[in-house]
This record gives structure tokens, sequence and C-alpha cells, in this order.
């Protein structure tokens, strides 16, 4: 095959794909496609949560073998679902080559008494019966930007979509309970839990962060009003740290990872249970349940340590139970420095109570693109329904004057203002 | 049960009742052809809007958060703003007060609804202590006015499209005009539902760190804007007639609520923790 021959193939086959890619049904396939894939991702559990899958395969079996069968429970990562974005946003590129050209064109073309030939108002009564005649044709267009509101809306979409396929492919979340005076180090792994897109680099703070403080304000009722931390950033190797200050809503950028302070947060207990073996070190989170800090410890042999505090300040002291079998042993209010015996020569002791909270580190990419593209898609929705071009004219025709208006759209909604305009030159 | 909640309810009473009378007069308007009493029919309705809202400002007052907590408050805002945005769009077009007809009885029903959920209030949790929050709930208030507008102009269409259809329906505006009420009204809604969802996305990562994370509810919202987006898409494309562009819109709208104000009621997501 000669080579002329074989870039005329690769032509004809972009310009058949580029057409096929801008049918209607295709488009409206797509979209209808990407909103029910979005339906059954909000609608079926999703991973990572497992437990909700457990439980919706128990209770609906055979919806659940289906589900699992044809990945509707990881609707977003699914192939096909990827393929379905990759789809849209081949469309979107399609249709985006011939809108803006096309734009430009419409853009450029003025009313003309032949393109009003066509208005749906058009009206006209003899020379000599106008309230007055123009010396020249009037014509005029308006809201010309609305041509703007489909080629600026899809653009924004496009961006949007490449700001989820980057996110997808190179976000980095993690997440970790942080005690108060804990510091979370410089390496990979510093947070409890972390996952991230395929092409993502595990997350690495550019600096040690302490948490020096974890400060919550409550409402009278006792409800939670807000979290907030005080953090220092760095202070490793002679260098002095700075301190800063994060909060629920209010995250803290250091480099290129963004903190986040979560509303999880609690109280913990720092013991130390010592018995005839070597003594076990251990941290007891504590939630807020029913008003309390509340946690749990099991010792082994059914014995478990309840611990209770009160949640409206800070607590001195933390009540600690005892329980076997749903058995309570003993029960005792420890400050700090003192311990619960427990029988057997084993002891539980209190050396401390701090603050946890959850923090959350995060690296997006993507996200400069996504505002952009939120930012872009919002102009073009406002330019799209706001504006509606409207050719008007007034000019002779056949010894006669006509008044004529042209909406592009909408054209039933412009009755009122075809009466108002006639007014001013009609009988 | 507290003086304040008392006139709390007395008020919003009041409101419902004189939307009541501005729907008996809107109805009478419309049907027996009386444009005099649309007037009264607006000022009954505008009258109710005051203590409506006196009781929404009360109550905003007493709890320390606007209105987005709970069923009672979301329910009877959104019916103020709708009812507030039908009697401006019928200022400027006292033609469609037939709209009226639709939208006033659904307000009125919503604000009923919330009257009968409980109202015991709330305190704001931190994550929705934002100003994003804000705008996400604004925007979404005025969207669903937009998308009830667009529904009562659709309802209107496919009523006047039967074969028997009572006399006045004659009077109210034409199908080709519904039409593109139906039409105009729905993307009205698409500019602040747009909005609405881009605010809760910069929320989103405000709090949760994350612009988007298909959460269940935030989920739901783009499935009711994509739905409005096919719907134009397939209406715009096959060039649909009014008729199934009308029923299209009714379809749109039954996803729209779903996802503003019955699922969100419903699921376990990161929003449960102020829908209850
Ligand atoms: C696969 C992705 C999409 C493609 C290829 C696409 C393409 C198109 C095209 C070709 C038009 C006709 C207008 C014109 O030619 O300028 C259009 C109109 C429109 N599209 Fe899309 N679109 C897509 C996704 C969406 C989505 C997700 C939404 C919103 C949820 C949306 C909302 C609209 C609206 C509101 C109109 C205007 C309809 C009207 O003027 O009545 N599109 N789209």
């Amino acid at each position: 095959m000669s080579l002329p021959r074989r870039t005329g193939v690769v032509a004809s086959t972009a310009r058949r794909l580029t057409g096929f890619l801008r049918r209607p049904a295709v488009i409206a396939g797509e979209v209808v496609a990407f909103g029910a894939a979005s339906a059954i991702a909000a609608s079926l559990p999703q991973q990572p949560d497992a437990y909700g899958i457990q439980r919706f395969a128990a209770r609906w079996p055979a919806l659940g073998r289906v589900a699992a069968a044809l990945g509707l429970h990881d609707v977003v990562t699914a192939p096909w679902f990827l393929g379905v974005v990759t789809a849209c946003l081949l469309s979107l590129v399609a249709v985006q080559a011939q809108q803006w050209p096309r734009l430009r064109r419409a853009w450029a073309a003025s009313p003309s008494t032949d393109t009003l030939r066509g208005a749906p108002f058009r009206r006209s009564a003899p020379l000599s019966e106008a309230r007055s005649v123009p010396e020249r044709p009037r014509l005029d267009t308006a809201g010309r930007a609305a041509l703007l509101g489909s080629p600026v809306f899809h653009l924004g979409l496009l961006v949007l979509i490449a700001a989820g396929l980057v996110r997808t492919m190179t976000f980095r979340d993690a997440a970790g309970r942080v005690l108060e005076g804990a510091t979370l180090g410089t390496g990979v792994g510093a947070f409890e839990a972390e996952r991230g897109g395929w092409l993502s680099r595990p997350l690495a703070l550019e600096r040690p962060i302490s948490l020096r403080e974890v400060r919550e304000e409550r409402y009278a009722s006792g409800s939670l009003k807000q979290v907030a931390v005080r953090l220092a950033l760095g202070g490793d190797a002679g260098s002095p740290a700075t301190e800063r200050e994060a909060a629920v809503n209010s995250p803290l950028d250091d480099g290129p990872v963004r903190l986040y302070v979560a509303s999880a947060h609690g109280l913990a207990a720092l013991v130390e249970v010592a018995g005839p073996g070597a003594p076990e070190a251990v941290v007891v989170f504590m939630e807020e349940r029913g008003g309390e800090w509340r946690g749990t410890h099991r010792l082994g042999e059914g014995l478990e340590l309840r611990f209770r505090a009160n949640v409206h300040q800070r607590p001195a002291a933390v009540e600690v139970r005892a329980v076997s079998g749903g058995l309570l042993l003993r029960m005792e209010s420890l400050a700090p420095g003192s311990e619960l015996a427990l029988g057997g020569g084993t002891a539980a002791r209190l050396h401390g109570l701090r603050y946890w909270v959850q923090l959350r580190a995060s690296r997006d990419p993507s996200r400069p693109l996504f505002y952009v593209g939120a930012v872009v898609v919002i102009l073009g929705i406002i330019l799209m329904f706001s504006f509606v071009r409207v050719d008007t004219g007034v000019f002779v025709e056949a010894d006669r004057l006509v008044v004529a208006l042209r909406p592009h759209r909408f054209a039933p909604l412009y009755a009122e203002r075809f009466e108002r305009l006639c007014k001013e030159w009609l009988p | 049960m507290t003086d304040r909640y008392v006139l709390e309810i007395a008020l919003h009473w009041a409101g419902v009742g004189l939307y009541v009378a501005a729907t008996i007069a809107f109805v009478f308007a419309v049907v027996f052809a009386r444009p005099r009493v649309l007037r009264w029919a607006m000022a009954a309705g505008a009258l109710g809007l005051v203590p409506h809202g006196a009781a929404i400002v009360l109550r905003w007052v007493a709890v320390g958060h606007g209105p987005y907590m709970l069923k009672y408050e979301v329910l009877s805002s959104n019916a103020w703003v709708a009812v507030l945005v039908l009697l401006l769009v019928l200022v400027r077009r006292p033609g469609w007060s037939a709209l009226a007809i639709v939208v006033m009885p659904l307000a009125i029903l919503s604000v009923a609804i919330g009257l009968f959920s409980n109202p015991e209030s709330r305190e704001l949790p931190p994550s929705l202590r934002s100003i994003w929050l804000v705008f996400h709930i604004t925007f979404a208030k005025v969207s669903a006015a937009a998308f009830l507008i667009s529904l009562g102009s659709s309802v209107l269409l496919l009523l006047r499209e039967r074969p028997s259809r009572p006399p006045w329906l004659e009077r109210v505006p034409d199908v080709l005009a519904l039409d593109a009420l139906t039409i105009r009204a729905a993307g009205f809604g698409m500019i602040f539902w747009t909005v609405t969802i881009a605010a809760g996305a910069v929320w989103g990562n405000q709090a949760w760190g994350r612009y988007w994370g298909w959460d269940p509810i935030e989920t739901w919202a783009l499935v009711s804007w994509i739905a409005y987006g096919s719907f134009l898409h397939l209406r715009f494309f096959f060039k649909l007639r009014p008729r199934p562009t009308a029923w299209l819109s009714v379809a749109a709208f039954v996803v729209f609520l779903l996802a503003l104000l019955i699922l969100p009621f419903l699921m376990t997501s990161l929003h449960s923790s102020y829908f209850s």
C-alpha cells in the first residue's frame, strides 16, 4: 500500500470515528450510562466498606452474587466504568473540535433582512401607518454571549473529567490517630493507613510534625463545636520548630502535603499492665458515646478493662472497671500515677491521659485542575441559560415597515418583548 | 415545649394559612378568569412569607445555625424560597399564574411534612462550620425552586395536552410557551444546582481532604445533575415534542427530589451527621 493511500485510510477512519463519537445517540448513551453507573455506585455499598458489602450479600444473596460478579461494589475503579468515562472524554474532544470553529462562524454572523425573513415574530404595516420609519434598516443582535455557553460548559466538563482521571491515578490519602505529644516522622508510613492511585508515590512529610495540643470546644449542651490542634512543624536537626494551628475545615499546607483535622478525636489512656510477666504498655483510645469518653482494653481470658470519663472538660482522671464475663470485679477512679489491682499480682497503672485526633494527609495534583474545571462549567452553564441571542430588525420591505424578532431559543417566551417593539413602530 | 417553639409553630401555621388562602385565590383567578383576584392571591402569598420567614429566623437565632439540619428546617425553608421565587416570577409574568396551582400546594405540603417531623434542634457539628456550606445550602434551595417551577410548567403542559380538558386550561399559556418555560426553568435550576455541587466539593475538600469521594449523598446529587443534563440532551438532540419533554422533566424532578430530600434522610453517608 502506498503512503498517501495509507494516510487517506487513517484520515477517513479518524473522520468516521469522530463522526461516531459526535452522534447524538452515542452522546446521549454515554451521559445516561455515566448517570446510571453513578446511581449504582451511590446505591450499593462500595469498596473499601467491606462490612457494608458483607451485610448486603447476607441480606440479598442473589443480588449480592450478581453485584460481586459484575464488579458493582467497586464501580469507580471498574474497567467498564473507566470505559464509559473514556468514551465521554473522547466524545467531548470530538464535539469541542467542532464547537469552537462553529462558534467563530456563529459569532460573526449578524442579522440581515434575509435571516429575519423566517423570524417567529414578524409583523408589518404600510409605511403610511407606521409610527415612525427608520432612515436605514435597524438590525440588531443581543445576547451573543449565549453562543459561548455550550462550548465553555463542555470544555469545563472535559477539564473535570481530566481532573478525575488525574486524581484516580495520582492521589494519595493517609490517615491516622495521633496522640498529643506524638510526632509524625518524615519517613514513608508515618500514618496508620494510606491509599493512593496507581501512579502515586507513598506519602512522606517534608519535615516532622508534632501534635502539641488538641483543643476541643463544646456547646453548653455538651455537643462538639470545634476540634483544633496546635502543631509544631520541623524542629529536627537543631532548627527551631514553627508552630501552626489547624482545625476541622481549616487544613494546613506543608509543602505538597495538606493536613486535615477530622472530627474523629477522643481521649487516650496510657496504661501499663504489670503482672508476673513483662509489663505491657497499651494505649486505650476512647471515643465519645452517650456524652462520655468510653474505651475498652481486652486482657485475655475474658477479662477486660473498661474506661470512662466525662467529655465536658479535659479529664484529670478516668473511671476504670475490670469486668469478666459481664461481671464487675473492680472499679476505681484513676488519676495518672495510680493503679488498679486486678488480682493474681496483676495491676493496671495509668501513666497519663491525653487527647488523640485523627489527622489526615492528602496529596492531590488534580486539585487545581478540578477547580478550574468547576469554574469553567459554572461559567458555561450561566452563559447557556442566562443569555439568549435575540436578533431584531425594523426595516422597509415592499412599501411596508417590517418589525421582526428572532430569539435563537425559547421563542414563545418573547411574545411580550415583540409586542413592546411593535408598539414603538407600528400602529 | 418552650414559648419560643410554640410561637415558631404558630407563625408557621399562620404562613401555611395564608398560602392556602393564596392558593384558593390563584385557583379562583385562573379557573374563573378573574384577573382582579390574582392581585389578592399574590398579596396573600407575599403576606404568608412574612410569618413563615419570621418562624425560620426565630429558629435560626435560637439554634444558632441556618435551616439545613433537620427535615423540619430543610422542608420549611425550601418551601419559603419556592414561594418567593414563584411570586417573583409572577410579578414579572402575571400570565403564568397557573403555575401557582401546582407550585403552591407542593410548597404547602413541604411545610406540613416538615411541621409533622421531629423538631428537636441539634447543634452544628464541627464539619458543618464552613462558609462553603452556606453557599451549598443557599444554592440548593434556589435550584429546588427553579426545578419546581419547571415541574409546574410540565404538569400544566401535560394537563393541557389531554384530549378532554376543562375549559380553564385553555387560558393557561399555550403548549409551546409551557414547553419553553419548562426548559428555561430547568436551565436556571441547572445553574444553581451546578454551583451547589461545586460549593459542596470545595467544602468536602476542606472538611474531609477530598473534593470528590463518591459518598452516596454527593453521588446522588451528581446523578440528579446528570438526570437534568440527560433530559436537556435528549430534548435538544432528538427535537422532542412538548409531551415527552414534559414527562422527562417530571422524571428528572423525581430523581432530584430523591437526591435532595429523600435519600439524605435514609442513607448512611458522611452527610448523615446533619440530616436526621
Ligand atoms: C459525553 C459527554 C458530553 C458530550 C459529548 C456532550 C455534547 C453535547 C452537545 C453536542 C450538545 C449540543 C449543543 C451544541 O452543539 O453546542 C450538548 C448540549 C448540552 N449538554 Fe452536553 N455533552 C456531554 C455531557 C453533558 C453533561 C454531563 C451535561 C450536564 C449534566 C451536559 C449538559 C448539556 C446541556 C445543558 C446542553 C444544552 C441543551 C440545550 O441547549 O437545551 N452535557 N451537549
